[in-house]
């Protein structure tokens, strides 16, 4: 998925690809601020989408999977609250691009993850695949 | 024991002083309140003009102090922006400030805003996976394991050989 936008005056240019997409890296750097460019690319597009943020950590397991069952795209931010390896390996199951903001790499294996950091920067955000 | 670790007996000055860290949520005291998710609580915080601030919107998000809801981030074009667009590092280490009485977990929190723990010299915390490789130099006031530390760079050596 290609995205080539303007999200609220910043030029967002960034490609992902279905499976992990892993956003890592320092806080303040922009992985919410691309999620929600994401988001809203998703809402243009008519792409199903399911952004999970800091309540899926008062969800069940359960819950999440089914939460995230219909959706091409996953977008799970504050992800260190409530992800295990187990809950994403049942949520990728399918054909779904999934695009993950951890600070605790060692959650999930990152077997078959890309890595991302974000440059943020003169209104313009873009990733860095590491 | 090293200079800048003081065993610290009375609680209730563990109570009222310094950073206290907590690693297992268990280890909390019953009459502190844990917060588990920083974005959400931050909604009842205000932003202060005050030099922390100021240092913590600058190192973390590039962003200044405009009012007590709105900062200016690093595009200055985009103008004042609601303080609840700030990083989640960011409003973790403004939570904690704003209210020493409660614990914030820091799960949330990179590399950046370890770094500035220092700065904060009262409160809670909840840091279950405590590592750091940053060497810091600067003083702090921070409590683990009923140990109390005075040096940044002790404490760092205290949780790399510990936990």
């Amino acid at each position: 998925m290609v995205i080539n936008t303007i999200f609220n005056g910043i030029t967002v240019n960034v490609e992902l690809n279905k499976g992990v997409n892993l956003l890592s890296g320092n806080s303040g750097t922009g992985k919410t601020l691309l999620m929600q460019a994401i988001e809203l690319y998703c809402l243009n597009e008519g792409i199903s989408y399911t952004f999970g943020k800091s309540e899926f950590a008062n969800y069940a397991p359960e819950q999440i999977v089914s939460i995230c069952s219909n959706s091409d795209v996953v977008l799970l931010d504050n992800a260190d609250l409530y992800i295990t390896e187990d809950l994403l390996k049942e949520i990728k199951c399918g054909d779904k691009l999934i695009v993950i903001s951890l600070k605790i790499s060692n959650k999930i294996s990152m077997k078959n993850v890309r890595e991302y950091l974000v440059n943020y920067e003169k209104m313009y955000l873009s990733l860095e695949e590491i | 024991m090293f200079r800048g670790i003081i065993e610290k007996k009375d609680k209730r000055e563990l109570v009222n002083m310094s950073l206290i860290i907590y690693t297992n949520r268990k280890d909390i005291p019953s009459d502190v309140r844990y917060i588990h998710s920083n974005d959400t609580f931050f909604n009842s915080v205000s932003l202060k003009n005050s030099a922390t601030t100021e240092k913590i919107l600058k190192d973390i998000d590039k962003a200044q102090y405009n009012s007590p809801i709105t900062f200016i981030g690093r595009d200055m074009q985009l103008g004042a922006l609601n303080k609840n667009n700030l990083s989640t590092g960011c409003k973790t280490l403004l939570n904690i400030i704003s209210n020493p009485d409660k614990c914030f977990n820091i799960i949330e929190c990179g590399k950046n805003v370890l770094r500035l723990l220092p700065l904060i010299t009262t409160g809670h915390i909840l840091w279950e996976y405590p590592v750091l490789h940053l060497i810091g130099t600067s003083e702090c006031d921070i409590i683990i394991d009923n140990k109390h530390f005075i040096d940044f760079k002790q404490f760092l050596s205290y949780v790399m050989d510990n936990h």
